[in-house]
């Protein structure tokens, strides 16, 4: 080769510029792999890596049979892409809106706005149905309609609607657990959501071999309640009843199990769909008060059991003892003090008669026997002044002021169910100190917790607060609340044939502007059956009844309404009568 | 010295060979491998979705059960053809005649004789 040809210029000019031209590659290089290489490895990482959430179930809610009282589903929006659409299956539109329940020309008006009528934008997705069920979704799939799908989510499912809805409660939209067993046990029935972190390809497919980090999900636990969805809807239906035929206010009905504190239902009235609280036009938010454990009121006659219970507990009267009822007017500690009127006067009662009479004027004497110190502390060891201990979010402990707040009448006042107010759970566990011997128990809701292999995790005993009155007191008392329902009782409506049942009513005028209301009463009945081995006790508590020209009175509003539910009680728990008559018991065995 | 030089050059094309072989076989069986996982993980994904699913349709149909378990729901199938005992047709064994089991026998027996009387 001759070097004739060659110019040193040239090739070094072409040197020089592959040297340049390598020196801005490596610059290149050098910024994007060192200077920038922060935001552009994020920006990689963005695209092409993938962290998917795997939410976590919620668990269930079951009541004590097993029936599911609150599950989680999946439910599908269905959308359309109006741009994605083909004009050739435009014939299966109409299939579409049939199975979607939606009117076509709807249908045709979402399908074909293809922009945003403010911006000018393509639409990418417009919904066309929403809570849309795994069997319509499936229907809608097979149409095949391209630019048609479903996106899904989990939603909070309760199959009873209404049914015991102040118990369950219910979790928002946000997954917020608002109120009921749902917020009580939120922390084990939530779970927690598990994460997935892979790679996509440029189409968005996971490439699934490029898992590098996965978290499984841990689905929540069950909840049994110690509710039975039986006797939960004959309570229900009994208070729609109620409704029907007194129009009242609220009403609240209570069922438990004396001898362990089992709620076995609790039902009030205004209620709501736990599937559509959000529905406040329909059902205000008032409605969502659990009006047993919220609302206070006084009880009435019904607190006679602790006064009653408290002079015999104390040994101070004996059943048979007389009270001058007759009396307006008694001297106590050097000062006249009035007496409460009764609906009736009687010229003296024994102490058995001021209980099966409901006399308040007994009752006033029964509470100067006792005096103000120990009338407060048996009120107190019955249960009232303090919360129940139920565990639900909002209960109040009601109203027991400390005997330095009483006035010179209260000592008259209390013994009969005034000066002192208890949520309709107090006034139920109250009574279940007699019906259970005379040990007032923890009320107790949930049964257990479990995990979705089924396998118990947490078992709820029931407790036992506090021996209150000695058992043959209780026994006393059980008798006369059992005169109660007897014809010469005030709660002859709360008897059924066959049964010893023992309870008190229970007439509380209301009070409206500082006075005792002559037009509003709440009526109540507090019951238990049978008498000397109480397997069910049931509280009937009914605000504002509204009966013509008469007065709601507890034996004729509430104890027909507690008959009712005992006598379901009976046929469904099999509970055995106790007075056997000769015309319905089989035939004795001849010796 | 040329024997020994060849060899030595036999020696290092073996090895050189040898590690090309390995490395090429290595390669080959990594990709293989790869390419393995990448199917067992893909068919694992299908898995997860029909499992998924099948959790899904679980979850409806025990929602669909429990509707249609509501006793007023199931009250409102059997409307007008199913109604409570009447008192009449319940009866009752005394307590105390239970532990000598022969109540329910002498029950049938009178039931018998009704029958007999009746029809």
């Amino acid at each position: 080769m001759s070097k004739a040809f060659t110019s040193i210029v040239r090739i070094r000019f072409v040197l020089g510029f592959i040297i340049f031209a390598f020196c801005v590659l490596y610059a290149r290089l050098f910024f994007l792999h060192i200077l920038d290489s922060d935001r552009l490895q994020e920006f990689a990482d963005t695209t092409r890596k993938k962290v998917q959430v795997l939410t976590s179930k919620r668990g269930n809610i079951y009541d004590s049979k097993g029936n599911i009282l609150a599950g989680t589903h999946s439910t599908y929006v269905i959308g359309v892409d109006p741009n994605f659409l083909k004009e050739s299956q435009r014939s299966r539109w109409s299939h579409l809106a049939f199975i979607l329940q939606i009117p076509y020309d709807d249908l045709v008006l979402t399908m074909e706005k293809k922009v945003r009528a403010h911006n000018g934008r393509m639409i990418r997705w417009a919904p066309l149905a929403k809570n849309v069920d795994l069997g319509v979704y499936k229907a809608v799939e097979q149409l095949k309609i391209r630019g048609v799908y479903g996106n899904r989510k989990n939603k909070r499912i309760y199959p009873g609607n209404s049914l015991a809805s102040h118990i369950i409660g219910f979790v928002n939209h946000e997954s917020v657990a608002v109120s009921g067993v749902e917020q009580l046990c939120d922390y084990y029935l939530k779970g927690q959501d598990g994460w997935l972190e892979s790679e996509k390809d440029g189409r968005r497919r996971e490439l699934a071999h490029a898992r590098s980090r996965e978290i499984q999900p841990v689905n929540g636990h069950d909840v049994f309640l110690t509710l039975d969805q039986r006797l939960q809807s004959a309570v229900e239906f009994e208070i729609q009843a109620l409704v029907d035929q007194y129009n009242p206010k609220g009403a609240t009905v209570i069922i438990s199990r004396p001898s362990d504190g089992t709620i076995l239902a609790l039902a009030n009235y205004p209620t709501f769909d736990l599937n559509e609280f959000y529905n406040t036009k329909r059902y205000p938010i008032s409605n969502q008060r659990n009006l047993a454990i919220t609302d206070m009121l006084e009880p009435g006659s019904t607190f006679k059991i602790v006064s009653a219970s408290a002079v015999l507990n104390e040994g101070l009267v004996q059943t048979t003892d007389l009270f001058p009822t007759g009396l307006a007017e008694v001297n106590y500690k050097d000062r006249m003090l009035r007496l409460p009127k009764d609906s009736h006067h009687y010229d003296e009662l024994s102490m058995e008669q001021i209980v099966v009479k409901s006399s308040n004027r007994g009752a006033a004497h029964l509470g100067l026997i006792l005096g103000e110190e120990r009338l407060y502390s048996y009120a107190s060891d019955f249960g009232f002044g303090r919360v129940t201990d139920f565990g639900f979010s909002g209960e109040i402990p009601g109203t027991l002021h400390p005997v330095d707040h009483w006035d010179r009448l209260t000592i008259t006042r209390m013994p009969m169910g005034h000066a002192i107010s208890a949520t309709p759970m107090q006034i139920h566990f109250a009574m279940s100190v007699i019906a259970n011997k005379g040990i007032l128990m923890k009320p107790r809701i949930i049964d257990r917790i479990s995990d979705d292999q089924g396998f118990n995790l947490i078992e709820y005993q029931s407790v036992a607060k506090k021996r209150v009155i000695e058992e043959s007191v209780a026994e006393q008392m059980a008798l006369m609340l059992g005169d109660v329902v007897k014809r010469q009782g005030t709660a002859r409506r709360a008897a059924i044939k066959g049964y010893s049942v023992g309870g008190k009513t229970g007439t509380t005028q209301k009070i409206i502007k500082g006075q005792y209301s002559h037009s509003k009463h709440v009526a109540s009945f507090s019951g238990f059956l049978p008498l000397h081995d109480p397997e069910v006790i049931i509280t009937v508590i009914v605000d504002e009844p509204q009966l013509k020209s008469r007065v709601g009175y507890g034996g004729t509003v509430a104890a027909p309404a507690f008959k009712n539910i005992a006598q379901a009680c009976i046929q469904y728990l099999g509970i055995r009568p106790t007075e056997y008559s000769e015309d319905w018991v089989a035939s004795s065995p001849n010796p | 010295m040329k024997r020994k030089n060849n060899v030595a050059i036999f020696n290092v094309s073996l090895m050189v060979f040898s590690l090309l072989i390995i490395a090429s076989v290595g390669s080959f069986s990594i990709l293989w491998l790869q390419q393995n996982i990448s199917e067992v993980a893909q068919k694992t994904v299908v898995l997860e979705k029909k499992h998924e699913v099948l959790l899904r349709r679980l979850d409806h149909l025990n929602q669909r059960i429990a509707k249609f378990h509501q006793p007023i729901e199931m009250q409102s199938r059997v409307s007008g053809r199913l109604i409570p005992a009447q008192k009449n047709q319940i009866v009752w064994v005394e307590e105390s005649t239970l532990e000598t089991s022969n109540a329910y026998a002498d029950t049938q027996l009178s039931v018998n004789n009704y029958l007999e009387n009746n029809l």
